[in-house]
């Protein structure tokens, strides 16, 4: 077995892709949104567009053509000022997930796409069963159309299909392709990136995400034999070579180069979450060695992301 | 451990340590490993180079192993052995002691020293180059054998098949023993393997000396720079022994018919009381029991002389003498003499000769004192003529043997100088000169004397204040005394040494070679017809003498003691007489150190088997490389 060589077969089911019940144990969890967003069509999620809502969000001046029905009378017969009550408009939430289809993911032990797709499934199928607007959209790598619009719980078998159809291969511009996604007219919401980042432009990527819109997550899917080569059978005279690229770089493993390795790996997620938390989002690193549930239950809900 | 090349073990490491460094930095076998992404492995490199201007050598078992490789081959380049286990290295010379005193017997087993120096160095031959090209030392050896001379029994060679072939050859000789001619000889081949190169090659060998010890000019060698000499002991401390140390016999001058025979014997350790036998023609004429002497505290071995005779001999006869016992040489029990018949003296010269001159010779009351009128008529049966050199002029003596007055004739290599006759007196002599002794000059004047000059081959006798004035030669088939001045115009006659110079004179020319003895060693010169040949007889020896145009001829060096026989075209047989008489060569006493000048070699035990430990070291060599070799495999 090579070093980083996946030993997982590739799942063919959804029930594969998600073992042991792990949809099932997911029916109570919900996306939440820390943003009000603005939405395409009425539906549960607060608004960023003040007005038909319940949720009283704020005053402010009076405008000419302002609906009346919302002038606040009451702080007119206090203060003799006009001024119009805002309301939160509630709308449905749009999740979008940006799945790294590239050839850098299909990689490590336990897989890394193998990894993604499963919390993919898992994120989708809630996002579905909360009622929220559901896009995937795949980056890279030989994937399906992207999937947009859907809505509902009955709408997990086609994005089950959908990520089990999904190759990655190739190399991807993950600049590019999360641009392309996060400017689409459809709405704005969540959106929840998997991707190992370790592309050049992953920095990039992340900034067009947020600048979009959206509430950028950003699940960060490393094998440990990224996050810890030296641990995970890295030794000797080594000529390694890009699953991506052509280029190869010649090491010798030793402490130093390994310490040297986390460092860089250590600064690569610095600027990628300072990136991140500049746009807004928030960065999650993940383990594939890590259990899904564990992933979901913990790891994402201490977050923020899930509920 | 010792090193005997460690300078070339030394320039190997220095030669091939840093390139192979210089390769492991350079290029490396790399396992070729697909990662997700090369990027942060070539930004921490980047990293790493940034903070050191080298890659530091990282431990590596395969670096490890491969610099312990080197170093073992430097190492076995550098020739290593084990301390204690000898100094034969890449060239060994073998000298082996084959004097008279190695055919001792006194090593308990009835066999003499030099079988046993055989054994020794067949052993050593063994030890040096037996067990395959593995563990064989890929050194050379050569053979050498010494006594008188030394013989070049086997040269530099690996082939152990040959050596032990050379060494098993080696014949046994009566010789001295002398060590300068062998460390010669082996120090040119040490130094010059190859003949063809003009120049030395390589540097000492080791020298293992396998001897008794017994090498009276060794305390004048010494060791040159670098030089290493193993000394292997053969024979024991106190051994038991007769030999003779003089054979001699003496013709009474009255009545030369009446031998007396002069007998030295030499005991040395606890030598048993025996018998001496004399004998004539193979008949026992007298015996005499010897009994061990007393031995002088300072000296290894005690005296016996003995006189036997007078015995009444007509004739010339073979003697001989032996002492019958049982001791550690039997080789030197027994000594031959070639006794000449009894030879009066018998003198013709050239009239006219002066009253003198004739007063003198008959002084010497010789059998004949005869007078021709010129040198034609010179007849046989003499031992020599007298004449004036006038009486010659300027014609080529004649072969034969001649007492020359007044002046020098031509072609004995006496060429007279410019100037004119004078006066002289003696300004030196040569005494030791058979001719010359007991001869006193320091009054001899002489009125004019002419100025002769001697060239190579000639003796002067005497030499004035211009030149020789009396000369001594030996010229092909000629044995002449020169007077080059006319003793009438001197005061020699007057002189008593005059007398005493006549005697010297007829008793050095009447004087037969034949009778000589020989030493194992010396060369046997006989003259006979000019390019013929003659039959020599000796002690398991037959072969061929060849006279050349001046009709002498030679054989040797002699190798063993005994009697020798010489025949020339089937005429009567001439005896001769090879005894070893030299005391320092018949004692046997084994020595334990050889003593050189300025260093002592003390014996190494010859039954220590001695092997290097280059074959261990290439085994080891082997067994890394396998380890290597496990381990690339491994990763």
């Amino acid at each position: 077995m090579r070093f980083g060589e996946t030993r997982d077969p590739a799942p063919t089911t959804m029930e594969e892709l998600a073992p042991g019940g792990l949809l099932a144990r997911l029916s109570q969890m919900d996306v939440v949104a820390r943003r009000a967003v603005r939405g395409a069509r009425s539906g549960e999620r607060r608004s960023r567009k003040r007005g038909g809502g319940l949720e009283f969000a704020e005053h402010r001046d009076y405008e000419p053509g302002d609906d009346l029905r919302f002038v606040d009378w009451n702080v007119f017969a206090r203060l003799d000022r006009l001024v119009t009550k805002v309301f939160i408009e509630e709308e449905d939430l749009t999740v979008a997930l940006l799945l790294d289809a590239s050839a850098s993911m299909n990689w490590g032990n336990p897989n890394k796409f193998l990894f993604a797709r499963r919390l993919a499934l898992c994120l989708g199928v809630i996002a579905l069963r909360a009622g929220h607007r559901l896009r995937v959209h795949g980056l890279g790598g030989e994937c399906p159309p992207d999937l947009a619009g859907l809505r509902g719980g009955s709408r997990a078998l086609p994005l089950s299909k959908w990520l089990l159809d999904a190759r990655a291969t190739g190399t991807s511009d993950l600049g590019e392709a999360v641009g392309r996604v996060s400017t689409g007219r459809q709405g704005r919401g969540v959106l929840v990136m998997l991707s190992d980042c370790l592309d050049d432009a992953a920095a990039d990527a992340v900034r067009r995400a947020a600048s979009g819109g959206w509430e950028t997550w950003v699940l960060r899917t490393l094998c440990p034999e990224e996050l810890d080569p030296g641990a995970n059978g890295l030794t000797g005279d080594l000529r390694l070579e890009d699953v991506e690229q052509e280029s190869a770089v010649e090491i010798t493993v030793n402490r130093s180069l390994l310490q040297s390795y986390k460092a860089r790996l250590d600064a690569d997620r610095s600027l990628i979450e300072s990136e991140v938390r500049r746009a807004g989002g928030r960065l999650v690193e993940l383990d594939t060695s890590h259990d899904p549930e564990l992933v979901l239950f913990e790891l994402l809900r201490r977050g923020g992301l899930l509920r | 451990m010792t090193l005997l090349s460690p300078i070339a073990g030394l320039i190997l490491a220095a030669a091939v340590l840093p390139p192979l460094l210089l390769l492991w930095f350079l290029k490396l076998r790399r396992a070729r490993t697909p990662v997700s992404s090369q990027r942060l492995w070539r930004e921490a490199i980047e990293d790493m180079r940034a903070n050191a201007p080298f890659q530091r050598l990282r431990w590596r078992w395969l670096l490890v192993l491969q610099i312990l490789i080197l170093l073992l081959i430097a190492l076995t380049i550098a020739r290593p052995r084990v301390q204690g286990a000898g100094q034969a290295g890449q060239r060994t010379i073998l000298m082996i002691d084959a004097s008279g005193s190695m055919r001792a017997t006194d090593t308990g087993d009835g066999r003499t020293r030099l079988e046993h120096a055989k054994d020794v160095a067949l052993a050593r031959v063994d030890a040096l180059h037996g067990g395959g090209s593995l563990f064989a030392d890929s050194g050379e050896t050569m053979v050498l054998s010494f006594a008188g001379d030394a013989v070049v029994e086997c040269r530099f060679t690996t082939s152990a098949s040959e050596l032990r072939r050379c060494i098993e050859s080696i014949q046994p000789t009566d010789q001295l023993t002398r060590a300068e001619p062998a460390l010669r000889l082996a120090r040119a081949y040490a130094t010059n393997t190859d003949p063809e190169s003009p120049w030395p090659v390589g540097g000492p060998a080791v020298i293992e000396c396998i001897s008794d010890g017994r090498i009276p000019d060794l305390a004048d060698r010494f060791l040159e720079s670098g030089e290493s000499l193993v000394y292997h002991r053969i024979g024991s401390e106190d051994p038991s022994n007769w030999s003779f140390s003089v054979f001699a016999a003496d013709r009474d001058v009255r009545d030369p018919r009446q031998v007396r025979v002069l007998l030295g014997l030499i005991a040395e350790g606890e030598a048993l009381e025996g018998e001496i036998v004399l004998r004539v023609d193979g008949a026992v004429v007298a015996t005499r029991r010897i009994s061990t002497p007393e031995r002088p505290i300072d000296s290894p071995y005690g005296r016996v002389d003995l006189v036997l005779g007078p015995f009444t001999l007509d004739a010339g006869a073979q003697l001989e003498a032996q002492v019958l016992t049982a001791d550690d040489n039997d080789a030197d029990n027994l000594v031959w003499l070639q006794l000449p018949p009894p030879n009066p003296l018998r003198i013709q010269a050239v009239a006219p000769i002066s009253d003198l001159l004739q007063f003198g010779f008959e002084s010497l009351d010789p059998a004949a004192f005869d007078l021709v009128g010129s040198t034609d008529e010179l007849g046989d049966g003499y031992d020599f003529a007298v004449l004036d050199a006038e009486a010659i002029g300027d014609s080529v003596l004649p072969e034969g043997r001649y007492l020359i007055f007044g002046g020098v004739p031509p072609a004995l290599g006496i060429t007279r100088s410019e100037g004119e006759p004078s006066p002289a007196v003696v300004m030196a002599t040569e005494v030791l000169h058979p001719v010359m002794r007991g001869v006193g000059v320091e009054r001899l004047e002489v009125l004019d004397a002419p100025p002769w000059k001697a060239t190579r081959g000639v003796t002067e006798l005497m030499s004035g204040p211009n030149g020789g004035l009396v000369f001594a030669s030996e010229p092909a088939g000629r044995r002449v005394v020169v007077v080059g001045f006319d003793p009438m115009r001197s005061n020699w006659p007057a002189l008593p040494g005059f007398v005493a110079f006549l005697s010297n004179a007829a008793a050095w020319l009447s004087e037969v070679p034949e009778a000589n003895s020989f030493e194992p060693g010396d060369v046997l010169r006989v003259n006979g017809p000019s390019g013929g040949t003659a039959t020599l007889l000796g002690p398991g020896l037959e072969a061929e003498i060849f006279f050349d145009l001046d009709g002498r001829g030679q054989f040797g060096p002699l190798q063993t003691i005994g009697r020798y026989q010489v025949q020339i075209n089937a005429g009567s047989l001439i005896g001769y007489a090879v005894n070893r008489t030299d005391v320092t060569e018949n004692l046997l006493s084994s020595q334990k150190v050889l003593q050189l000048r300025g260093s002592s070699i003390s014996e190494e035990s010859s039954g220590n088997t001695r092997r290097s430990v280059r074959g261990w070291i290439l085994l080891a060599i082997l067994g890394v490389l396998v380890t290597e070799w496990w381990l690339w495999r491994a990763r």
